[in-house]
């Protein structure tokens, strides 16, 4: 991987602040069973090969704020293989918020991008 | 050099040394069940590696432990000055004044609450910890003494996690979100010596212990306090309705004369504010010792 500049990263960090918990709460709802953050994580990676510029292990504390606002909510299951599994699931709350969340972010990118592209046309 | 995921674990604990130690747990939760999973699936799917390679593709996917401690930190900071029932008091300060902020603290209010409860769980807590006491040390002669003590044990470590919760909703101090687990390579014999003999197991069964006697004194307090002050507060409308003497001795009675009684429900305000004040004291000192005996260091 490239070396990142330290401006370029805050502003990656800042970027993903939000948009992280737009993706958490849009894959937990898609999902048509409780998920576990492992899981959670490779559907991330996968779905996000481009841009994406986060550690894992930043998903699981945006996970807990999450479920602290009560837009997800968990339960621990045993695992076979391990440790017990926390697994998540989407409230009424969270789904509602989901879809205002969408509409943000949609204007958000149409109005950067009015603002990029007018800029490249200037 | 990170060889195993307890290595790893150890690396993040001392990255988050000066953090709640609540925190700390889940932190290391979280990492010990993402590790294990990515570790499990990745040797399923590539038996031919090594471990340790593994192992190393994982963590640069997941983070460097220093990484992994930033981003608990930045979200307990974040927590703590926005979600908490504790946080409302600073919201109720700025929107009502110091003067009467105390009615619409949060906290307050969930100490209020914990006290009430308090006597209930005590008693439930009390009886259970000295009958699982009794009976396990009771039948330890007997070979069936051995589950029972690992079944009463587990339910310590199944109340302390209930309480945990109650204290962390009522009273807004951090406590672990997870029960503790074994390490999966670990044998039966250790699991079991690991739970009878842990501080956990045991700070757990003393705090069993003393919430009896402290739920009898949270719920005396808080009730006497309570209902003291409402009654002092309600005197002057009851006064008009019915005259009750203060002091009655048959021939002679004493009644606060009328001019006097709405300094008495005065009186009974101040009385409900410092009691709110003092439960609320009391639930934060609670907190901080139910979490003191609760929640151990030992990971």
């Amino acid at each position: 991987m490239s070396e990142v500049s330290l401006p370029t990263r805050k502003f990656q960090k800042e970027l993903n602040a939000g948009i992280t918990s737009l993706i958490l709460l849009y894959i937990v709802e898609k999902s048509e069973e409780p998920l576990y953050g492992y899981q959670i994580a490779k559907k991330i990676n996968f779905e996000n090969k481009h841009g994406f510029s986060m550690k894992q292990s930043g998903l699981y504390p945006v996970l807990r704020s999450l479920e602290k606002n009560e837009l997800l909510e968990s339960s621990v299951e045993p695992s076979v293989s391990g440790p017990p599994r926390r697994y998540y699931c989407i409230t009424d709350t969270g789904s509602k918020a989901l879809i205002k969340w969408k509409e943000i972010w949609s204007d958000l990118r149409a109005n950067v991008d009015n603002i990029l592209e007018g800029e490249k046309n200037d | 050099m990170i060889k195993t995921i307890d290595d790893y674990l150890i690396q993040l604990k001392q990255e988050m040394s000066n953090c709640d130690i609540a925190t700390q747990q889940d932190a290391l939760n979280d990492t010990e069940e993402h590790l294990s999973t990515a570790l499990s699936e990745a040797f399923d799917n590539n038996p031919e590696l090594p471990k340790l390679e593994l192992l190393e593709q994982i963590i640069n996917e997941y983070g460097s432990p220093k990484e992994t401690a930033e981003s608990y930190i930045e979200l307990a900071d974040k927590l703590d000055s926005s979600t908490f029932m504790g946080s409302t008091s600073l919201k109720a300060e700025r929107k009502t004044g110091n003067f009467f902020s105390i009615f619409s603290d949060g906290k307050a209010w969930g100490a209020v609450l914990y006290s009430l409860l308090s006597l209930a769980t005590g008693i439930i807590f009390f009886t259970w910890a000295v009958t699982g006491i009794a009976v396990s040390a009771s039948m330890m002669i007997l070979i069936i003494g051995i589950p029972i003590t690992v079944a009463f044990f587990l339910s310590f470590r199944g109340l302390s996690f209930i309480e945990g919760r109650i204290v962390e909703g009522l009273l807004g101090v951090r406590m672990p979100r997870r029960q503790r687990y074994y390490d999966s390579d670990m044998k039966w014999s250790q699991k079991i010596k690991q739970l009878l003999l842990s501080k956990e197991s045991w700070f757990s069964v003393i705090y069993f212990i003393i919430m009896l006697p402290l739920g009898i004194i949270y719920f005396t307090l808080t009730v006497t306090l309570i209902t003291v002050s409402l009654a002092l507060m309600a005197s002057p409308f009851i006064a008009v309705f019915v005259s009750i003497p203060v002091i009655d001795l048959g021939t002679v009675e004493w009644g606060v004369p009328p001019w006097f009684l709405p300094f008495v429900a005065v009186i009974g305000f101040f009385l409900l504010k410092g009691s709110l004040h003092l439960i609320k004291k009391i639930g934060a000192g609670h907190g901080r010792m139910a979490k003191s005996f609760l929640v151990t260091k030992d990971k």
